[in-house]
């Protein structure tokens, strides 16, 4: 690709982020295999969906919904946690690296969120009449979503782009608290919600088919992220070399 | 007399059909209270995920309806669940793409004028 030839000007400094030509090439092969692992288990965990796993015995159909909603949920998850770690590890260090990936995962865990925002509704106006319940475990994913927002909009909005990435960074690590409030919020209050079936002390209570299904869910969802959050890291780092370009001396 | 039966048909037509529309809907809407019912006790609470019965059979080789209610509304929610996530993912990556394309561009014009 062009990008990966590019030769930096006379004058150029290198950053630690986009400083190598190599490594983001590296980046992109990472992330196309990975796509690639991620369609085929894409495939694989669709073919379950609608072939493979058995219809529910109360909720019927809708239940399906949960192969997609859940893999959303437990990615969001993960992607904010790495935003946490990242931007933690980026306030210690100051290495740009560090909030390059943050930004990234930051920008896929909102995506996801979103999806589970969508998705969970859906399933709710079938199974609880109701698109919307002002419960517990919802009302704290919508705050997370706006928290993940008001990461970018932070970002955004400082004038100094270091001190913006700094308050975001802060804003990534407190955000993430809310992570364990959602997974522990069916425990701790009252919730319409369903409380977990697969992640509980006692093992999993669900029929081996559908469990067997929600793991290559998991698997591909994650595969799925991990790609294209490479591509989103490659592009962070793209951004960067452009802004040396654009600063250095003529 | 003729005229006169057929207006009074009509008007007795016209009185039953607004009576029939919500009658329709709230037969859609059974099974899904129905769901409602039994999911506050049930599935929809964390109780483990059954797979309903096989569909069993009768004489003549149809499938007898049983198990979960089935409704087409259901259906729709699956599809557009499924859409939904997957219009989002392509959405996104499609973004990236576009800026990526856009990055390159000027990074190899910029390449290009100080050099």
């Amino acid at each position: 690709m062009e990008t990966t030839t590019a030769t930096p000007p006379a004058g150029y400094v290198h950053s630690g982020v986009g400083s190598s030509n190599d490594s983001l090439a590296s980046t992109r092969t990472w992330a196309v295999g990975l796509g690639v692992l991620a369609g085929l288990a894409m495939l694989a965990s669709l073919y379950m969906v609608f072939f493979y796993a058995p219809t529910e015995a109360t909720m019927g159909i809708v239940q399906r919904i949960f192969y997609v909603h859940v893999p959303s949920a437990w990615t969001a998850f993960m992607a904010f946690g790495i935003v946490a770690l990242c931007s933690a590890g980026y306030l210690w260090l100051r290495d740009p690296r560090l909030d390059a990936i943050a930004v990234s995962s930051a920008e896929l865990g909102v995506v996801f969120t979103t999806i589970v925002l969508i998705t969970g509704p859906l399933w709710g106006r079938i199974a609880w009449g109701a698109w919307w319940v002002w419960e517990p475990r919802l009302t704290l994913t919508l705050l997370l979503w706006f928290i993940y927002v008001g990461y970018f909009m932070l970002r955004g909005a400082a004038e100094n782009p270091e001190r913006g990435r700094r308050f975001a960074a802060i804003l990534g690590v407190v955000g993430a608290i809310d992570i364990p409030l959602i997974h522990l919020s069916v425990q701790w209050w009252r919730s319409q919600h369903p409380k977990p079936v697969i992640m509980r002390p006692e093992g999993a209570q669900a029929d081996p088919a559908i469990v067997q299904t929600l793991l290559v869910s998991l698997l591909a969802f994650t595969l799925l992220f991990f790609s294209l959050m490479l591509f989103r890291y490659g592009l962070e780092r793209l951004q960067t070399r452009a802004h040396a370009l654009r600063a250095a001396p003529r | 007399m003729l005229p006169t039966r057929l207006l009074r048909l009509a008007l007795a037509a016209a009185l039953l059909a607004p009576t029939a529309a919500p009658a329709r809907a709230l037969a859609q809407d059974a099974p899904a209270a129905a769901a409602t019912t039994s999911a506050s006790g049930d599935s929809a609470t964390g109780a483990p995920l059954a797979a309903a019965p096989a569909t069993p059979g009768n004489a003549s080789g149809l499938p007898v309806a049983a198990g979960p209610p089935r409704t087409l509304r259901a259906y729709w929610h699956v599809f557009t669940a499924f859409t939904v996530a997957w219009l989002l993912v392509f959405g996104y990556a499609i973004s990236l793409g576009r800026r990526f394309g856009r990055l390159e561009r000027e990074i190899g014009a910029t390449a290009g004028a100080a050099s």
